[in-house]
């Protein structure tokens, strides 16, 4: 019996009902529906309070936090703690990032203004997220002991990862989530592997553990400078199908003296960033990196540096790092 | 009697009841609802069951250790430093066979020394180690997985750059 | 006086030389430590040496701990080193390696039952656990159901309860106690008490 007792009721009455619900199979949603998905379980991680341990898995390491998150008079915060390797306090307020290493005594700071990306889709990106990804919903069994959907993102071609998510179908909440390559591999996988939804959040539970640096440590500022919008004069040639361009500009890259060219492009669910700066050699050395599920390709072009970053295929990274040129005069 | 061991076991006891509550566990069949109530709840989250054996050797294990006396633990509010006390109780060090995957020095610059070399290396097909610090920052607030996964993906950055091993400090706060 | 202020209290006992109440976190704990170690350590009879190694680690670095963390933040912690060591001592994931498992295998998967144990009997018997448990919550009526589900999965205080169930805490405090009596009534018999079980 349902009374009108207000959003936890609702949700009270809101999981009943999806338990009653069957999913029973695959189904196949129209192209505004994969991005709605997204932008619900993008609201849910920026709006809910929630605590949990979480595991994250690259390849063959993997890494254990306990995470606090807090959404509270419109702000988030949040707290990450590493359980294991070298010590690490990841804290995110409104405003800017904090990594403290305390085993190396060293902070660094980066200001933050969080980027919404799914909102803000552009229809030309929901339509590009439907072209190039083939979507499907279905009962994902359970994580963290709670009964979970899972969305698949399948690329349509090779130039792409594979994406799941597992989320609670009745708070939004991301509970998991892989990056699959086309050998069907995991390139990277997120996991909660305790979660409380609702959970009340102490002040202490996502602010630093020290109020203030101590004097022997070292403050690291190391964000990336604003972007200043502007044509930079550079394009990438073979850009893979359903990237569009998103942002353009100038900026100072961190530890870094001279601003590099950033592009940003995006198929509606992966960005792939490509940066230009002057080429010296004291640089690292160009070729591939990667960390997880993000890969990074530098190689040189005359007298500058490409570098090219995103979350796809080493070899997609590369052709577009291979690509980039001066764009020639109309 | 069993009504206190199931408020004692969410949290909803006064101070003052504590005590008693605790008191009333002691005996065997107090136990086994203590830990019955908790099995309970444990499946209703998706469980992992543990053999009867776990119990009875833990127990067994656990008798045969030397009582623990601590003095009375010091409620700091704010820790001076961020130790790993147990460090020293744990044999292998958790950093040994674990550089792969966190060794990168801050500031960025220190890794771009750290790795310098004088010419252009052929294009690799593997990668040679993790996407440099940044790059990783300037791109990682346009990336959706950024926005789906809350803090998820800071642990990439976390990943890269955290600090070199150095002693173990005291435990963080949550 | 809170879940978290109850952990705080035992441990602060345990550490004036109450094993029993060391052993109540034991109890508490002991599941949930197994779950997050099958991550990382496949074979549950391995899982359990290391949850054993692990309590008896902890147990042991009692006086160290100065709760300024959360206890099972400290234990989790304690058991996942005691689970990288233990799976480097055998010489598995090598930490250079890049190979990715497939997705068929087992990434964080949450296991509906209980896996393969020791013999045979015991994973029976784990099966037949969580069949009771979920028989008996079906047999539950709606608002012992409800109350439980709101303080076991969503975690929601007894004054959280109390609001969203619309009714005195006193209620909400008397239908989680029916209902785990009604659950354990059907349980305890299976959780035995012969000689294999020290509780």
């Amino acid at each position: 019996m349902m009374h009108t007792w207000g959003a936890p009721a609702r949700r009270v009455g809101a999981r009943l009902l999806v338990v009653a619900a069957v999913l029973a199979s695959p189904a196949v949603h129209g192209q505004g529906f994969a991005a709605q998905w997204l932008t619900r379980v993008t609201q849910a991680a920026r709006s809910l309070n929630y605590t949990g341990t979480v595991m994250v898995r690259q390849g063959a390491r993997f890494d254990t936090f306990r995470l606090a998150h807090q959404f509270e008079n419109g702000q988030e915060s949040e707290k990450l703690l590493s359980l294991d390797g070298p010590a690490r306090e990841i804290v995110r307020s409104a405003t800017e990032v904090r990594y403290y290493f305390p085993d190396a005594k060293i902070v660094q700071i980066e200001p933050r203004s969080i980027r919404n990306v799914f909102p803000s889709l552009s229809p030309e990106q929901t339509a590009n997220l439907a072209q190039y990804y083939e979507f499907k919903l279905s009962p994902g069994g359970r994580v963290a002991g709670r009964v979970t959907e899972m969305a698949v993102f399948e690329p349509r071609d090779g130039l792409r990862y594979a994406h799941r998510f597992w989320a609670d179908p009745t708070t939004g909440l991301l509970l998991k989530s892989r990056l699959v390559n086309e050998k069907g591999e995991v390139i990277e996988e997120f996991a909660f592997n305790d979660v409380t939804v609702n959970a009340k959040i102490d002040k202490d539970m996502v602010k630093p553990s020290w109020t203030a640096v101590p004097d022997d440590w070292k403050v690291v500022q190391a964000g990336p400078g604003e972007l200043v919008m502007n044509d930079t004069g550079w394009t990438v040639n073979k850009l893979p199908p359903g990237f569009i361009k998103i942002s353009e500009g100038f900026r100072k890259l961190a530890g870094k003296r001279d601003p590099a060219a950033h592009l940003v492009f995006s198929d509606g669910l992966v960005a792939i960033s490509v940066f230009v700066e002057p080429f010296t050699v004291t640089q690292t050395q160009v070729g591939l990196t990667q960390t997880g599920g993000l890969a990074q390709y530098s190689t040189r072009s005359d007298a500058f540096r490409v570098t090219v970053v995103g979350e796809a295929p080493p070899a997609t990274v590369r052709q577009i790092a291979q690509s980039v040129s001066r764009k020639t005069p109309n | 009697m069993n009504e206190n061991i199931s408020r004692l076991m969410d949290g909803e006891v006064e101070d003052v009841e504590f005590e008693r509550c605790v008191a009333e566990l002691k005996s065997a069949e107090a136990m086994r609802t203590w830990m019955c109530y908790h099995v309970i709840g444990d499946h209703l989250r998706g469980g992992y069951g543990m053999s009867p054996k776990f119990s009875l050797s833990l127990s067994q294990a656990l008798a045969a250790e030397p009582t623990v006396l601590a003095p009375p633990p010091r409620r700091v509010t704010q820790p001076a430093t961020f130790a790993w006390a147990v460090a020293a109780t744990l044999a292998a060090v958790t950093v040994v066979g674990w550089t792969a995957f966190s060794m990168i020095e801050v500031p960025p610059t220190a890794v771009a020394r750290a790795r310098d070399a004088a010419s252009v290396r052929a294009a690799q097909v593997k990668p040679t180690g993790d996407v440099p610090a940044e790059y990783l920052l300037a791109h990682q607030e346009y990336s959706p997985a950024f926005a789906i996964q809350g803090g998820g993906p800071y642990l990439r950055a976390a990943t890269a750059t955290a600090a070199p091993d150095a002693a173990p400090s005291a435990e963080p706060r949550q | 006086m809170g879940d978290r202020e109850v952990d705080q209290q035992l441990v602060e006992r345990a550490q004036r030389g109450d094993k029993h109440a060391f052993e109540l976190l034991v109890l508490k704990y002991q599941r949930k430590l197994g779950r997050l170690l099958s991550r990382l350590v496949r074979d549950p009879a391995e899982v359990e040496d290391v949850a054993q190694e692990a309590f008896i680690k902890a147990y042991r670095a009692l006086p160290s701990f100065r709760g300024d963390s959360a206890f099972y933040t400290w234990l989790y912690r304690i058991a996942i080193n005691t689970a990288k060591n233990y799976l480097v001592a055998m010489g598995r994931r090598a930490p250079t390696s890049t190979s990715f498992d497939n997705e068929d295998a087992e990434g964080f998967e949450d296991a509906e039952q209980l896996r393969d144990s020791a013999t045979p009997e015991d994973e029976l018997i784990g099966k037949q656990i969580a069949a009771t448990v979920n028989r008996a919550m079906d047999a539950l009526p709606e608002d012992l159901r409800t109350a439980i589900t709101l303080r076991e999965i969503e975690g929601l205080s007894y004054e959280e309860i109390a609001v969203v169930m619309n009714c005195p805490i006193g209620t909400v405090r008397s239908r989680i106690f029916r209902a785990r009596e009604a659950i354990a009534a059907e349980l305890r018999p299976q959780l035995g008490t012969d000689e294999n079980r020290r509780w």
